[in-house]
């Protein structure tokens, strides 16, 4: 059953995606308010350095303009502009080959952004639930998946980290989604 | 399909997480373009790949990035509505139009196809003394994916005609053509569209290429073109 809170988001995003087919900047601007914050926080998690993760975010936010006609709002303005981030954080960090070693849940001395009480909660409860089931794998699992996907390795590239087979990383990362997918199904 | 549904699976989980080098990325995108055996399981790896950002801190952005992020969209939508031409080789006037509206633009480029289709058609029938009009016809196919190119130097338009697999969510088709001085992008390409109109001058390309590139599109190319013809 869809809660009335999601009822309310996916309305939301599906008048902000008919903005951006429109051009509106008022548009740009509240998916901004909205999820700015998430948006610059995987940049600079990714890139490690904030002049690229302010980049990455402006050019994020071009790309979901661009698309907006191939948008499906059903799926989330918020999925959309995450994965766009990633992608673009991990395009410059294999353009400059280097990759960035920062662990995935440090203390971050960042104050959190200026949401309502209830976003906040809400989305630290999204992020407590991701962050339990990483914890919740296997090291050598969630190693991998933190190479991979946080870090910007190709699986060989983790491979040769971890000195281990590329055949060991593939098949650790698919155990990983595996229990993730388990995990995150039942705490939904 | 070269891959094997065993070796797509092992490669699944990777590549939900845009973690496999550019040759192996193709070959399962190749694969998955046509085995429909491991839909089910590349949606969970993705729904949870999709959730992986949210383990993130959100951050309080730098002050001005908010009115960046507004004035440069600002611009660009400024750019694409204008009527000038914004840079070479890149689409204007009547092409910019004709992209941003993809459901026009398919109709409009299928029009345009047929029209050089013709002309080409036109120019082979003309005897040795008539003044043809140049057309370019390239075509190549390889890995079950094609790429024709029929472009009028003089007029410096043409078309591509694609047939290439779904792109990676997340990810888009961008076209470039490939010059002394580097690849210059032709724009990003919905593979859905058959037809895909360019202008451009492509005097100084020695090739027309296609890469996977992240939604959206990139200033350089970051993959290996999975199609290339040769001009």
């Amino acid at each position: 059953m869809t809660s009335p809170d999601r009822n309310v988001i996916e309305e939301a995003d599906r008048l902000l995606v008919e903005g951006l087919r429109k051009d509106d900047s008022a548009s740009i601007a509240a998916i901004y308010d909205a999820y700015g914050a998430l948006a610059y926080g995987l940049a600079l998690r990714t890139v490690g350095a904030a002049a690229e993760a302010e980049d990455v975010v402006q050019e994020a936010f071009l790309a979901l303009w661009r698309q907006a006609s191939r948008l499906d709002p059903s799926r989330g303005i918020r999925s959309y502009l995450l994965t766009i981030v990633h992608n673009k954080a991990i395009d410059r960090l294999r353009q400059r080959g280097r990759k960035n070693e920062m662990p995935l849940d440090p203390a971050l001395p960042y104050p959190s952004p200026g949401r309502g009480p209830e976003e906040a909660a809400e989305a630290q409860s999204e992020r407590d639930s991701v962050l339990q089931a990483l914890q919740q794998l296997p090291e050598e699992q969630r190693l991998a998946v933190e190479l991979t996907y946080f870090n910007g390795f190709t699986i060989n590239e983790a491979a040769a980290r971890l000195r281990v087979p590329v055949g060991t990383v593939k098949s650790r990362l698919r155990l990983a989604l595996g229990r993730l997918r388990t995990r995150l199904v039942a705490i939904q | 399909m070269t891959l094997r549904c065993q070796e797509v699976d092992e490669l699944l989980a990777p590549h939900a997480l845009d973690a496999l080098e550019p040759a192996d990325r193709l070959e399962v995108l190749e694969h998955l373009s046509e085995c429909r055996l491991h839909d089910e399981e590349l949606a969970g790896y993705r729904d949870v790949a999709s959730r992986l950002p949210l383990a993130v801190e959100a951050m309080a952005p730098p002050a001005g990035l908010r009115s960046n992020v507004v004035r440069r969209f600002e611009q660009e939508v400024a750019q694409s509505t204008s009527p000038e031409p914004a840079a070479p080789a890149r689409r204007t006037g009547f092409f910019e139009g004709l992209f941003r509206r993809p459901g026009l633009g398919y109709g409009l480029a299928a029009a345009l196809l047929a029209t050089v289709i013709g002309l080409a058609a036109w120019n082979l029938t003309l005897n040795d003394e008539a003044p043809a009009a140049a057309v370019w016809t390239h075509v190549v196919e390889q890995n079950s994916m094609r790429m024709e190119l029929v472009y009028i130097p003089d007029q410096q338009v043409g078309v591509v005609n694609l047939r290439v697999p779904a792109p990676a969510p997340g990810q888009d088709y961008q076209l470039w053509q490939i010059t002394a001085e580097g690849p210059l992008s032709l724009g990003v390409v919905d593979y859905r569209q058959a037809a895909y109109a360019i202008q451009a001058d492509l005097s100084g390309a020695t090739a027309l290429a296609l890469s996977v590139e992240p939604l959206g599109g990139s200033v350089q190319p970051t993959t290996t073109p999975i199609i290339v013809v040769e001009l």
